[in-house]
């Protein structure tokens, strides 16, 4: 298979997902025990106003009209309206997107300046000390809940050593120096997590390229260790790296969740979590579903570069 | 990724590769400790009733938010109850959901993940389609989605883990059957007119255990995280149940003053995940040596 015949073929197996999530973030609505406007209002709400909110949201209607209206509206960036934020849906989205984006920029940056080299030395010097401590970092990463290490992070350097805020957010546009600063505690809290999967990663990756045939035959040729590694393995070992970033993803926008809740960051993550509190369907259905087209997308992107840098894995695949 | 092992019996194995297969597993002290860790807090679920010194949710306003002492082993939290026995009615609350989640999850994905990878054809792509459309939500987000729509609740985040993580056993169960339908003992299976649901469940699953109990374990692992996390966001379980999530919730407001009232939960949480995570790990370099820490 060339690789423009497998984007293509991903890229098609892509539609019906995309269809399937959006009827799956369409029907949540649905799913709702007795009239979703009732729950929204609450059960004093007048019932004039009840049947306000469902013409609104358009419940009347059969199933598949309501779903065609709302998809359309969707292609058009028409998300429709938020009850709590007494707003467009789309706009506080845009909004909220780019504060998550930097939040998950930023881990991912520490999480592999960390990560890939830890995970190097870690597969070259197998059961040593260094390993064993990595070892470590990796069951304690994926171990600790991402709110205990945000609670326990803001105990230590903001209430204890007041070297950070202990909530809140600035616009980076605003004041950069402080919107760092805003950033450094939730970017560590991710950080722990991010590391400990990429580091695993790239330790059992590393000694997996390490052990074949190819590497053993150049150590028989006498090639150098040194230029073993920088020639040859390390290229090969870091297309699971890039995995790697995709999988992470997954965790980041899930912790984004917590650790935006936890310091107050008008993100992605806080937003969703608010809708669902408030029971603002339509903004649980608009987050949710720019949340999973950002994931998949990533996904995707980063399946068609492995794809690209390794031929074998299409083959594997079909 | 059957091992030799597996792929040579078609149901049970004999007692000396039992044997064999406990003696590789023992000698992960990582593993074994792990082992330890889960069995402990399995005794303490269990007879929490019996362990527990103080009823868990009894407060007393001569007590409130004590620290640590040999009467209240973790303090006490800011209406006077005893942190040490709510943590271990929280263990019950955890435990339970947890593993009616990840059971709900192993035996509805492992159906649907044999049956397609067995069946092939339209049937394996249709399913696999579903399974892309859950895979495609990061699983706290399609936690906070149902629960949207259930309501917060012990038995909604149940369901919820049952949902989120049915992909994960769909997936492996499926490319264990893509594998083992090939092999010689399903074909003369097959000639002999085995029905399906006979080859699926009784052949092809026994072979696919390895993969899929690393699952279960690891999957235990998140599941724990995920309902603690669930809780403390405010969406979980809901009070008078006690909660390990909640606890920090309500603890993470007297930092500076009462450090004890949202570690010892935070602590108490980690230690069943890390216990499964290790077990987990053991059993994966066990079940298949050549894929090492992966």
């Amino acid at each position: 298979m060339e690789w423009y015949e497998y984007v293509l073929k991903r890229l098609l197996l892509f539609v019906p997902t995309l269809f399937g999530v959006s009827v799956f973030v369409f029907y949540l609505v649905h799913l709702v025990p007795g009239s979703p406007a009732v729950a929204m209002l609450g059960v004093r709400a007048t019932e004039e106003r009840v049947q306000e909110i469902e013409r609104e949201l358009g419940l009347h209607e059969p199933l598949p009209v309501q779903y065609v209206d709302w998809f359309s509206g969707v292609l058009v960036g028409n998300l429709g309206q938020s009850y709590s934020f007494n707003g467009p849906v789309a706009p506080i989205l845009a909004d909220r997107f780019f504060v998550s984006l930097e939040l998950v920029l930023l881990t991912l940056l520490v999480s592999l300046s960390v990560s890939i080299p830890l995970g190097i030395v870690a597969a070259l010097n197998k059961n040593s000390a260094v390993d064993y401590f990595s070892m470590g970092v990796g069951i304690t990463g994926v171990s600790v809940p991402t709110f205990f290490s945000g609670v326990v992070f803001i105990a230590i350097f903001a209430v204890g050593l007041s070297w950070f805020p202990v909530s809140g957010y600035v616009a980076p546009t605003e004041d950069l120096v402080e919107n760092l600063r805003h950033m450094v505690l939730p970017t560590l809290t991710m950080t722990l997590v991010a590391v400990a999967v990429a580091m695993r990663m790239m330790r059992s990756s590393m000694i997996e390229t390490l052990g074949e045939e190819y590497i053993r035959f150049l150590k028989a040729k006498g090639l150098r260790s040194r230029s073993i590694l920088f020639g040859h393995a390390l290229k090969n070992s870091f297309i699971p790296v890039i995995t790697v970033i995709g999988l992470q993803f997954g965790y980041m926008l899930s912790g984004a969740v917590v650790v935006e809740q936890i310091f107050a960051i008008p993100g992605l993550g806080r937003t969703v979590l608010q809708a669902v509190l408030q029971r603002d369907y339509p903004l649980v259905q608009g987050s949710v579903l720019l949340l999973a087209l950002w994931f998949s997308a990533v996904n995707l992107g980063t399946d068609l570069i492995i794809s690209y840098l390794d031929p074998r894995i299409m083959e594997e695949e079909a | 990724m059957a091992t030799e092992i597996e792929t040579q019996q078609t149901t049970g194995r004999d007692e000396s590769q039992l044997r064999q297969f406990a003696e590789s597993f023992l000698e992960n002290k990582l593993a074994v400790f792990g082992l330890f860790l889960i069995l402990s807090i399995g005794v303490i679920t269990l007879f929490a009733p019996q362990i527990a010194p103080y009823e868990p949710r009894t407060q007393n306003y001569d007590a409130i938010l004590e620290g640590p002492s040999a009467e209240h082993l973790f303090g006490t939290d800011n209406l006077g109850r005893d942190i040490f026995s709510r943590v271990l009615y929280g263990y019950q609350t955890v435990m339970t959901i947890t593993l009616g989640g990840v059971m709900m999850a192993f035996v509805l994905g492992t159906s649907i993940g044999l049956t397609a990878g067995y069946r092939g054809g339209w049937t394996d792509q249709a399913m696999m389609r579903a399974v892309d459309v859950l895979m495609a939500f990061p699983s706290l987000i399609l936690a906070l989605a149902l629960i949207s729509a259930l309501g917060p609740s012990k038995w909604g985040v149940l369901l919820v883990l049952g949902v989120a993580y049915t992909p994960i056993f769909a997936r492996v169960a499926r490319s264990e059957a893509v594998s083992l339908r090939e092999e010689q003992f399903v074909k003369s299976l097959e000639v002999r007119g085995a029905s399906q649901s006979r080859i699926v469940f009784r052949h092809i699953l026994p072979n696919a255990v390895g993969p899929l109990i690393v699952t279960i374990t690891l999957q235990f692992a998140f599941g724990i995280l995920t309902t603690a996390t669930l809780s403390f966001l405010g969406v979980g379980v809901q009070p008078p149940d006690p909660s390990l999530g909640r606890m920090l919730t309500e603890g993470k407001d007297y930092l500076a003053t009462a450090w004890w009232y949202s570690i010892f939960p935070g602590l108490a949480i980690m230690i069943p995940v890390i216990g499964f995570n290790t077990i987990g790990d053991g059993l994966r370099d066990t079940f298949d040596p050549r894929q090492v820490n992966r």
